[in-house]
């Protein structure tokens, strides 16, 4: 267990890293923009594309970092009020049920990404094929699929602390 | 047999573990996954193609800059620098600190997007300034829950921005037509309690030039930012898109480099909870599109509106059921899970009651304010119990004028469409 949560703290910390790169790559290339269009300087529009991708990548990582302390979007309140090992059960079914449809979103995300690697088309902004930077959507959705694997491991070591 | 009761066995399941608490963005992702296969049949990638075809629209972007912008305001000292500029400007009138309540409160929850955080920034800075006034707790904590979700018209609120986005709506437009039931239900909200004020002789702040300048001084790097997105976006000077990357960098230059309200610690978190906020509203969007997706492409609603119009086909009546099922969802879900699962089914039924698409937002979004405090379980009720230490009932009870009152403007932005119109035509 110690060691599997070590290997989340680690994806958990390259991920922290990269939003917050990403954020600042976001602010910088939209201001930088109109400043270029105010000024009437004449540089390829390189912001759609870019905004696209960064947006794509943001929406994935930063739906996998809630998912590390179950900050997701949810209708909360039967578990909040629900106390033993009856909320931990509750709890339990919960994050093997979100592991089961992770799965199946992972096999869906694969699938859309084969289509485009079989497209091949390319990226305006950056010579990366476009497949390349869609795998956010299936990498993503492991690491949410592995983390709900661990707060389903933390769920069982309360079952049994509660005995 | 079996293919008759799987669905509902499956929608059981569904419903059951929506309520228990599983993630939002999971039942709606195994909703879509299970329509589209079962009833559409097609290859369940569309899922994702839909998600892609999501992050390609250009305003989308928008949402990750005014997030970061707010959350980093919310993390700041802004909050007390609010509160303060607007007692100085007008705490000398009486009941005064009502009106510093409302307007702040709505600022504060424009910026922010969603309501619980004003309770938890400004409420411990305004509850004890009303009852240091002489509003009794019950009125103080009523009017302080109350305004928490007020703002949620105003520019840049991503709650707007996220239902012009699911609607198809101008989100231009939603903002103008936003100004006066915006204002308006200020205004009841504000009045109630400064005619109690008028009637008695509460104390109030004296007027200092002194005490003005202080303050506008204090908040002069703030006091651009709304500036700048009311110009913007209402003066059509620039797209969303562009108002929300200015006040991104605006804001992170101001708070953290100039007045250096957060230290770079303190902004490496900021930046990663508000894009934990992003990430989670994102893929409840990337799910929620696919859901419409088969919910269009089966013509669910037009099924709805026929089935609906053999019982009436009346407009009003069908803006009664509206507020009645938007009051109900209000309390249930929060805003922006409310407004990407219930919008893309509600628009095509009202369209086809004749509600103007830009009356239904405001609609929508009102009702919505006024669930986030409608008992037994709206969002706002529960913060302020847990920021004030009240029991829930107390909070029932203190809240109800201000639920009542909110009701009436709500019927008259509801049935008087000109009060969300007229500006913009």
């Amino acid at each position: 267990m110690t060691a599997l949560k070590k290997i989340d703290d680690v994806i958990a910390r390259v991920e922290e890293i990269l939003v917050f790169v990403m954020v600042f790559t976001i602010i910088i290339l939209n201001v930088l923009q109109i400043f270029f269009r105010a000024l009437e300087i004449n540089v390829p529009s390189y912001s759609t594309s870019m905004n696209q991708i960064l947006v794509l990548w943001l929406a994935m990582v930063g739906g996998s970092l809630a998912t590390r302390r179950a900050e997701h979007i949810k209708v909360d309140f039967v578990s909040k009020y629900l106390k033993g090992n009856l909320r931990n059960f509750i709890m339990l079914a919960i994050n093997i049920v979100a592991m089961v449809i992770c799965g199946f979103l992972i096999v869906c995300a694969i699938d859309f990404v084969q289509l485009e690697y079989d497209m091949m088309e390319m990226l305006t902004a950056i010579p990366v094929p476009l497949w390349v930077l869609q795998l956010v959507m299936p990498v993503s959705l492991s690491i949410i699929l592995y983390r709900f694997f661990l707060l389903a491991l933390e769920e069982i070591s309360n079952i049994r602390r509660a005995g | 047999m079996i293919e008759l009761l799987l669905p509902w066995a499956f929608l059981a399941v569904v419903l059951f573990f929506f309520v228990v608490g599983t993630p939002l963005f999971l039942i709606l992702g195994a909703a879509s996954m299970f329509c589209i296969y079962w009833f559409a049949g097609e290859p369940l990638m569309v899922i994702f193609g839909e998600a892609y075809r999501l992050v390609s629209n250009p305003i989308l972007v928008s949402i990750p800059l005014f997030t970061f912008a707010g959350y980093i305001m919310a993390e700041s000292k802004m909050p007390q620098r609010l509160v303060e500029l607007n007692n100085a400007l007008l705490g000398w009138i009486p009941g005064s600190i009502t009106w510093v309540t409302i307007v702040s409160c709505a600022l504060f929850t424009a910026f922010t997007g969603a309501s619980g955080v004003t309770i938890i920034a400004l409420g411990g800075l305004l509850l004890p300034a009303l009852m240091k006034s002489g509003y009794t707790e019950r009125m103080s904590t009523g009017l302080v829950t109350a305004s928490g979700s007020l703002g949620l018209l105003f520019p840049p609120s991503i709650p707007v921005i996220l239902y012009g986005f699911i609607a198809g709506v101008d989100i231009q437009s939603i903002f103008t037509a936003g100004i006066i039931p915006g204002i308006l239900l200020m205004l009841v909200w504000g009045g109630y309690p400064f005619l109690t004020a008028l009637k008695s002789n509460m104390s109030r702040d004296k007027f200092e030039v002194g005490r003005i300048f202080a303050a506008l001084k204090s908040a002069v790097w703030e006091i651009p930012i709304p500036i700048l997105i009311i110009v913007g976006i209402y003066g059509g000077f620039a797209t969303v898109t562009e108002v929300a990357a200015l006040t991104a960098a605006y804001v992170f230059v101001a708070e953290v480099l100039i007045i250096r309200d957060l230290n770079a610690r303190q902004l490496y978190r900021v930046t990663i909870d508000s894009m934990k906020m992003v990430g989670a509203i994102l893929m409840i969007l990337c799910m929620a599109l696919a859901f419409s997706y088969f919910i269009v492409d089966f013509r669910i609603p037009y099924a709805v509106v026929e089935f609906m119009k053999q019982f009436t086909e009346s407009k009003i009546v069908f803006l009664i059921m509206l507020n009645c099922l938007l009051l109900v969802v209000g309390c249930f879900l929060d805003i922006f899970s409310a407004i990407m699962v219930v919008v893309p089914l509600i628009t095509p039924i009202a369209l086809s009651f004749g509600v103007d698409p830009v009356h239904l937002a405001i609609i929508f979004l009102v009702n919505l304010e006024i669930g986030y405090c409608t008992p037994p379980i709206g969002l706002n009720l529960f913060i302020s119990s847990f920021r004030f230490n009240k029991s829930i009932v107390y909070l029932y009870g203190a809240v109800l004028p201000f639920l009542l009152l909110g009701i009436i403007t709500l019927l008259l932005i509801t049935y008087v469409p000109g009060l969300s119109l007229w500006l913009g035509s």
